[in-house]
């Protein structure tokens, strides 16, 4: 193949070629030749040379500085957020509340003492009663456990962080500060709010509303929380050694298990197990509430031997599953500052409106959700589930982001058409296209005349594009109603583009 | 990771025996989930990702959310990598495959109007002149936006063998295409590419 192109000039990708000294012997030389005679070469030369040394220090580019704390801390979220959802199973969608469940027990004077605890039975064993274990606590009261359990040797303190808020949560100082610690001491009042605290990769309990919480015990021994109303728990993972135990009234209930919901109303507690295993005693007898079962004994009754765990049935048992599931950060290290690596989002909706960030629904009405910094999809959620118009936000450490929800815009196919219309009544009103296609219509030859425009409108009603595409009109008849639309105004409404035929 | 196309061949770089090992071990605790083996996984790749990356396209904007997502589709595919490359290797394609994404989203997106550029780390001491190192750097601009002008599929290809300097079945395989499909867009975007520098005034 001849190097030179038939005007007589270098190829380009040749003159790299001889830049890079892959053209040896003769051909090198006639290109040189050539080059020595061309200003035109010449030029070509230089730039490719120049071009070339460009690429050499492209590939020597040194590796930019970026933030790559930041980078992994949002890999391992990205992956754990899809091994949590593995976890969950296929069919199990995140819905974090069940707004609208079933209504909170009215709040009695009971305690409820929660700590961590260590049953990895089978979930399937029965629900017989059976006699406490002899390393459990026997007959002590709440104040009585906690000083017990205070005496363990050196506990380390588990960081709790509140991930999600809703209605007008207070503590014992007064108003809820979100990004506050959680820790030993806290107490939370929920009103007609909602709580949940993680407090571990995949734990978290949840306080529902008009429940009172207080937080007695955080470490790796035991965690004990003393609750007025309803608590759900759910705990993925347990330390070595952690108990769990609960303490309602005068009698003395342990909770082991993963994920579980007790409520206690004067006297009368109930107790619901999703995951895991519950039991419930009285420090003489002990009730075993495998996963799929509730247990409930009224005024104090735990006694009767003929108490037993029963199955919760199918849809209860769904419904209770939906509820259980709580927002919780993928990414859970007890040596983050959690503060820094995520941020809350406050999210202004209706109490009517579902919304869900990044696809997952997470309640209806205003909220606050933490998250990992970064950008964040808020959406409104439609009657069917279906994730509806999201709109960005981008979650910042150190700051609360204001979410607003995307303002519902009018489908694409609605404002063209409206947009056609409004341009077919201007048209059959104008008196200028009519004066355009006069003369046909003098001569009875309109009949079949037709005009293909594109036209792009704009939001305020003035005209974005105008092309003529297609018509069996005379140039000069095609010009004037070309001019006739472009001198459209519409009125304002939604930007649209559209293809649009003037038939006569 | 610059380097694992150096060696000829369809998987180039296999390394000795011994770092394969290292390298199966590693795996294989990262699919276990370790979080110690992911972070060791993420903190030996992460600047050669980054450095491929920002040599392909040029453009530090949106570098990091790059970097993120070859990780996590790197995490995602470590169960079903078969080791018969490198992992630096395996992740330059995957590098690869990313940046071709985003060449062709780019071309769909308006250009940022804003550039923010943080200054991080030490400063690095040139011994050239600013003058010389911003002509510099306006020749490495000129480039990109004359590869950008270029279809995605044969830039891709173009950069990969005149800027990295891959041969045709390195290339093929980080692409995934057939070496012939390959020799014919480095042949066209050859051409296309030094006809654009040669005429190039600006």
């Amino acid at each position: 193949m001849s190097l030179l192109r038939s005007r007589g000039h270098i190829a380009a990708e040749q003159l790299a070629d001889l830049c890079r000294g892959k053209l040896e012997g003769p051909k090198a030389a006639r290109v040189r030749s050539h080059i020595d005679s061309c200003d035109r070469c010449a030029r070509a030369e230089k730039r490719v040379a120049a071009g070339l040394v460009s690429m050499a220090d492209i590939a020597d580019t040194p590796v930019p500085d970026l933030g790559w704390d930041h980078i992994g801390a949002r890999i391992y979220w990205s992956t754990s957020s899809e091994r949590r959802a593995k976890e969950r199973g296929p069919g199990s969608r995140r819905i974090l509340w069940a707004v609208g469940g079933a209504s909170v027990a009215a709040m009695a004077g009971a305690a409820l003492l929660i700590g961590g605890g260590v049953l990895g039975g089978d979930s399937a064993s029965l629900n017989t009663q059976i006699a406490w274990p002899e390393s459990a606590p026997s007959k002590i009261g709440p104040s009585e456990f906690v000083s017990a359990t205070a005496a363990a040797a050196n506990p380390e303190q588990i960081p709790g962080a509140i991930v999600f808020a809703q209605g007008p949560v207070e503590t014992a100082g007064g108003r809820l500060k979100l990004e506050a610690p959680v820790h030993a001491g806290t107490e939370y009042r929920t009103g007609a709010g909602r709580l949940v605290v993680q407090f571990g990769e995949s734990s978290a309990f949840r306080v529902a509303p008009n429940s009172k919480l207080v937080i007695e015990r955080l470490d790796s021994k035991r965690i004990a929380l003393r609750i007025d109303g309803r608590v759900d728990v759910d705990i993925t993972r347990r330390l070595p050694g952690q108990e769990f135990v609960v303490i309602a009234g005068k009698h003395e209930v342990q909770v082991r298990g993963t994920a579980f919901r007790v409520d206690y109303n004067e006297g009368d507690l109930g107790v619901q197990c999703i995951r895991g295993k519950v039991v419930v005693t009285d420090g003489g007898h002990g009730v075993h509430v495998p996963a799929g079962q509730r247990f409930e004994i009224l005024r104090d009754a735990l006694g009767d031997a003929a108490l037993r765990a029963l199955p919760i049935d199918g849809p209860a048992l769904e419904a209770l599953g939906q509820a259980m599931e709580m927002p919780m950060l993928a990414t859970w290290d007890p040596k983050w500052a959690l503060n820094a690596s995520t941020a809350f989002i406050e999210v202004a909706g209706d109490p009517g409106q579902s919304i869900a960030v990044d696809g997952s629904f997470v309640a209806n009405g205003a909220f606050a959700l933490r998250t990992s910094i970064g950008q964040h999809e808020v959406a409104l959620v439609d009657r069917d589930g279906g994730i509806g118009q999201s709109r960005p936000w981008n979650a910042v450490a150190g700051q609360r982001t204001l979410a607003s929800l995307p303002t519902p815009t009018r489908p694409a196919q609605a404002g063209r058409a409206e947009r056609k219309r409004q341009l077919l009544t201007a048209m059959a009103n104008s008196k200028r296209a009519s004066q355009c296609l006069a003369r046909l219509a003098k001569q009875g030859l309109l009949s079949g005349a037709y005009l293909v425009l594109e036209v792009g409108v704009n939001a305020d009603g003035s005209q974005n594009h105008l092309n003529l595409l297609d018509s069996n009109l005379s140039p000069s008849i095609q010009s004037c109603l070309r001019d006739v639309v472009d001198a459209e105004q519409l009125p304002e409404g939604s930007a649209a583009s559209f293809r649009f035929r003037l038939s006569y | 990771m610059k380097n694992v196309g150096k060696t000829t061949g369809e998987h180039p770089a296999i390394g000795p025996s011994e770092d394969k090992r290292a390298e199966a071990e590693l795996i294989r605790e990262c699919i276990a989930g370790e979080r110690s083996a992911q972070e060791r996984f993420y903190r030996t790749y992460c600047r050669p990702v980054a450095a491929n990356l920002y040599r392909v396209l040029g453009d530090r904007n949106d570098l990091d959310d790059l970097v993120q997502e070859v990780f996590v589709i790197a995490f995602r595919g470590l169960p079903k990598f078969r080791q018969e490359a490198r992992i630096s290797t395996w992740l330059y394609r995957i590098c690869v495959n990313v940046a071709l994404g985003r060449i062709r989203t780019k071309t769909r997106r308006p250009p940022p109007i804003l550039k923010a550029d943080p200054v991080e780390g030490d400063v690095r001491i040139s011994p050239d002149s600013p003058q010389t190192l911003l002509e510099r750097e306006e020749s490495k601009a000129k480039v990109y936006r004359i590869l950008e002008q270029i279809s995605a599929k044969k830039r891709i290809v173009l950069y990969l063998h005149e800027i990295e300097g891959h041969d045709l079945k390195e290339i093929a395989y980080l692409v995934g295409a057939n070496p012939v499909t390959i020799r014919t867009r480095l042949f066209y975007g050859r051409k296309e590419f030094y006809k654009l520098l040669a005429e190039d005034d600006a």
